[in-house]
């Protein structure tokens, strides 16, 4: 029986709102979710388990019908889904009312429910969110059905206000196998019991490495998998880089440095820039050009001026910097205080240039 | 520091001119355009060094001003000073492409590297600034000048302000407050407020979506319908049947020409009427002994007729007669009589019969129509009555049936109309449900638009809180320098305060004890009996007070022994000549490193002279 398990899709969901590339974003979304469809079918997979937060809010009709109709396209795929704690159940919600295409099964119940697929010997239990959070970890006693078929377990949590979950015990239950969803970064037990798909795209920059599916296979005999992978789907990554500066580092260099390791790692990924290290005082990093030519998400400078503080105080011991860097320097600066001095310092210093 | 000599190459309007200096006072007499600022700049150039100012300033920066006008010669020269007994050459050319610098330490007779350190040796720890603002001393303003006091108070504020003039904190703070103001402009400070007025606005929307009004009960309401127009579907289906049913049973009975049960009772018993009447002529017709009771009549009739034609006859001589014994024409009455009487019987008998007859045809036609029309066979007879009559019970069941079926269909359709109403409320409910998730759905959208806002707000709030960080540390900066100015001030104008009373109480022949400076720079003196306000003091103190405080300023701001020259440039142009002659003569006294005054007048020359105060006199 081939599988495929993905979660935390987050339909609807506009990351890094405000970049010009926000939209690109939202779309490789929905992009990346057809691409599983596409993967499911030609894998062949017998069945694709959506294991909450499909939608990254409670999803309107159109959505509905949109991937209804991708699921559509997947007729001799049985699709399972919950709802996590985005697209939870609510009272108003369109998915109440909603036809779905024959394969397809929402498992709409708070409290966990099995549902049978006799033809592919598979009996898949889940629940859905109807809550905002859910503190309660899973029943001590949650157990398949006493039936020959593979059993499936489907839950979407893992934090301590959804659902915590001790994964030891999934190991150890009577589940050939647990299709977990709502951490997005991907994480596959190595007794493959159970598995974290992670979100298909990355969702936001703090979400870096690969993100894709699972897909598994399990042994109709022994109802237990065979194999387990991940695969790697996503259109872009989030990728932070920690640049080095030294006070030789100029803007030019700094620019052409990072924009060749950009290049080199691939210019469809969206980048985090932290500049470390010392710089010249007189240069101030302003790299600009390449937040407007490249995916830069953010550049963080933490870089400090090469201020030589002892020089600076032997000679200016008598007058307002020795008595500055007096007052400002010590042990274990918080950043502000860091901040302070250089600002400090900088504009002392620039006021010597001139000729009164 | 000791000035010696100086040769200059070319330096404004000078060129290969040399000019020694004295120990002491000395007087560098010329008159105006003589070159005295020139001089003057050109000691302060080969101190502390002349750059060219970058881009447009260059054109009317020192450098350019002091170009020598005779392009020919160098621009530059030599300045020879003695420092702590050693005697130094300061060379120096400022033209830009053969710029060069040097000091050789003529009592070794080596070069000496001009570093940092030396320079500041050399020079008593004073920088162009400092230099400029104590030791060089430009034209004192009129004591009789009422702003006096404001400039004296601006004076002690800058001089106040850092002990390294160098070190300018006002300009400093502009700075810093500059970059602060850069920051700030970056900064989105309404970002916050739209952020909380964005999760107000989210957060009514989320309670306003959450009102049952917009359960989605569709589901629910659909599953009724389905099951009204089910119950609908058949109860129509029966009633179809059911008015099949009537409408076949109204043909049968409009067939047989009925329209009700009364009809055919009506009918019934009509025909049972013609039957009776049919069977009474029947049997009326067929008792033969009446027919031959009339043939008897009729023969009697006749005989009758034969007797009383033969009694007519036969006249009076009618043996009949006398044999019956009866006159003759009573007889022939008699017979003639009965004659008459038979034959009105027989005839009375003869129409009977024939009514009868008649009657009994009608009744058999009649009933052979109705026969004929119910059974299909006009025979008459008591089978066929009695298949009538079973024909006839069976219409009227039919009939009865048809009025209870069209009772039947009436409930039925009121029943379908109650459910084809409730069909319609669900549509209407199902209807409204949908326009309800249509508003939903709008709101909803609303919702998601709200929400990626408010992430974007995130992001913008972020990069508030990074910039207000550096706005912090710039604040702390400024704090930090506020702090430490009002620090140095304080401690700086004490000396200044302690050192200034010294050269007062000296000055002023013990007359002011001491002088002192309040936080808002006023100054007042002391005298030892009361505080006078420097305002209030004659313009002859207010001159020595200002000369006190640059005085005492050049000696704190100088370290090491030797003390830099005092520079007076036409300093005393405003002093009348008794003001100048004590202003010189105490200058003489409290101060005892060289002193050069640049004047334009003779008189300083004449009033020491006439004091009988050494001092040197260069003519330009």
């Amino acid at each position: 029986m081939k599988f495929i398990h993905i979660a935390d899709v987050h339909w609807g969901m506009r990351p890094d709102s405000g970049k010009p590339w926000a939209r690109d974003r939202a779309q490789a979304i929905k992009d990346t979710f057809a691409a599983v469809i596409s993967q499911a079918k030609t894998r062949g997979a017998d069945c694709l388990l959506i294991a909450g937060d499909l939608f990254h809010r409670q999803p309107l009709q159109r959505d509905l019908k949109e991937v209804n109709y991708l699921f559509s396209t997947i007729p001799s795929t049985k699709v399972v889904l919950i709802a996590g704690n985005h697209d939870r159940i609510r009272a108003n919600s369109a998915l109440l009312s909603f036809q779905w295409c024959p394969n397809v099964t929402w498992i709409m119940e708070k409290s966990p429910t099995t549902i049978a697929f006799p033809e592919l010997g598979l009996d898949i239990t889940g629940f859905s969110y109807h809550t905002t959070e859910i503190l309660d970890s899973l029943p001590q006693d949650l157990q398949p059905p006493n039936t020959p078929r593979i059993h499936i377990l489907m839950v979407h949590g893992g934090d301590e206000k959804h659902i915590p979950i001790d994964k030891g015990l999934l190991s150890s239950s009577g589940f050939a196998y647990t299709a977990l969803g709502h951490i997005h970064r991907p994480e596959l037990s190595p007794d493959k019991r159970w598995a974290y798909p992670g979100s298909p795209e990355p969702l936001d920059r703090t979400e870096t490495g690969q993100h894709g599916m699972v897909v598994g296979e399990i042994n109709p005999s022994a109802h237990q998998v065979s194999t387990l992978e991940f695969i790697p789907l996503c259109q872009a990554q989030y990728i932070s880089l920690i640049v080095h500066v030294t006070p030789a580092t100029t803007n030019s260099e700094l620019y052409e440095r990072i924009f060749a390791e950009i290049q080199r790692r691939g210019s469809r990924h969206i980048y985090r820039l932290r500049l470390r290290g010392r710089r010249d005082p007189d240069i101030s990093f302003e790299l600009d050009a390449l937040e407007r030519r490249m995916q830069v998400a953010e550049i963080i400078d933490e870089t400090e001026p090469q201020y030589d503080f002892g020089q600076l105080f032997a000679e200016h011991s008598g007058d307002m910097i020795g008595f500055y860097i007096r007052a400002l320097q010590k042990e274990e600066m918080t950043p502000v205080e860091k901040k302070a001095l250089f600002y400090g310092i900088d504009a002392l210093l620039c006021t010597t240039d001139e000729r009164s | 520091m000791e000035l010696l000599d100086l040769h200059i190459s070319g330096f404004g309007k000078f060129q290969d001119q040399d000019l020694s200096f004295q120990d002491g006072l000395n007087i560098i007499y010329g008159k105006n355009e003589a070159g005295k600022s020139t001089l003057h700049t050109f000691i302060r150039c080969m101190l502390f060094g002349l750059e060219r100012s970058r881009g447009r300033a260059s054109k009317n920066d020192l450098y350019t001003h002091y170009k020598p006008w005779d392009q020919r010669s160098p621009y530059g020269g030599q300045l020879r000073v003695k420092q702590n007994g050693n005697i130094y050459r300061i060379e120096r050319i400022f033209q830009k492409d053969q710029r060069s610098f040097a000091i050789i330490d003529e009592t070794r007779g080596r070069e000496v590297t001009p570093d940092k350190a030396f320079l500041e040796e050399l020079l008593c720890g004073l920088t162009e600034t400092t230099y400029t603002n104590t030791v060089s001393i430009g034209q004192l303003k009129s004591a009789t000048d009422t702003a006096m006091a404001a400039e004296l108070k601006n004076y002690i504020a800058n001089m106040n302000s850092t002990g390294n003039m160098a070190l300018n904190i006002t300009k400093a703070t502009a700075c810093l407050q500059n970059r602060r103001k850069q920051f700030e402009r970056r900064m989105h400070p309404e970002a916050a407020a739209e952020y909380a007025a964005l999760a107000h606005e989210i957060q009514d929307i989320e309670q306003d979506i959450c009102a049952p009004a917009y359960q989605n009960q569709l589901p629910a309401y659909e599953s009724l319908r389905v099951q009204t127009r089910r119950e609908l579907a058949k109860k129509q289906g029966e009633h179809e049947i059911l008015l099949q049913r009537i409408s076949t049973g109204k043909q049968v009975l409009a067939k047989a020409h009925f329209t009700d049960q009364a009809s055919i009772a009506n009918y019934r018993s009509m025909a049972e009427d013609i039957y009776q009447n049919y069977q009474k002529e029947k049997s009326l017709c067929e008792n033969r002994p009446r027919s031959v009771l009339t043939a008897c009549l009729m023969a009697l009739a006749v005989a009758n007729a034969a007797l009383t034609i033969f009694c007519y006859t036969a006249g009076a001589a009618n043996p009949l007669a006398a044999m019956l014994g009866i006159k003759a024409p009573w007889l022939l009455l008699g017979t003639a009589a009965a004659a008459m009487l038979l034959s009105l019987i027989v005839f009375g008998m003869f129409q009977n019969t024939r009514r009868l007859k008649k009657d009994l045809a009608g009744d058999s036609q009649m009933l052979q129509e109705i026969f004929s029309r119910h059974l299909g066979d006009n025979s008459l007879s008591e089978k066929a009555k009695q298949a009538f009559d079973a024909r006839m019970e069976e219409l009227a069941c039919l009939a009865e049936r048809l009025e209870k079926s069209e009772e039947c269909v009436q409930e039925q359709a009121l029943k379908i109309s109650a459910l084809q109403e409730k069909e319609k409320s669900c549509d209407e409910m199902i209807s409204r449900q949908q326009r309800t998730q249509w508003e939903l759905e709008k709101k909803l959208d609303h919702l998601a638009a709200c929400k990626d806002r408010m992430e974007a707000l995130e992001q913008t709030l972020e990069e508030n809180k990074r910039l207000q960080e550096e706005t912090a540390a710039i604040s702390l900066a400024l704090d930090t320098l506020k702090g430490l100015s009002a620090t140095i001030r304080d401690s700086f104008g004490l000396h200044l305060n302690k050192t200034a009373s010294e050269i007062i109480r000296k000055v002023t022949g013990e007359a002011y004890s001491s002088l002192s400076v309040d936080e808002d720079l006023n100054v007042s003196i002391n005298t030892p009996a009361k505080l006078i306000p420097l305002s209030q003091a004659s313009s002859g103190t207010m001159d020595q007070v200002y000369l006190a405080l640059r005085l005492a300023a050049a000696k704190l701001v100088q370290s090491g022994h030797d003390k830099m020259p005092l520079i007076f440039d036409d300093s005393f142009a405003l002093y009348d000549d008794e003001r100048l002659q004590a202003a010189l003569g105490w200058l003489t006294e409290t101060y005892d490193s060289q002193i050069l005054v640049f004047t334009c007048h003779p008189r300083e020359a004449r009033l020491l002279a006439a004091s009988q105060i050494p001092y040197h006199l260069i003519s330009l």
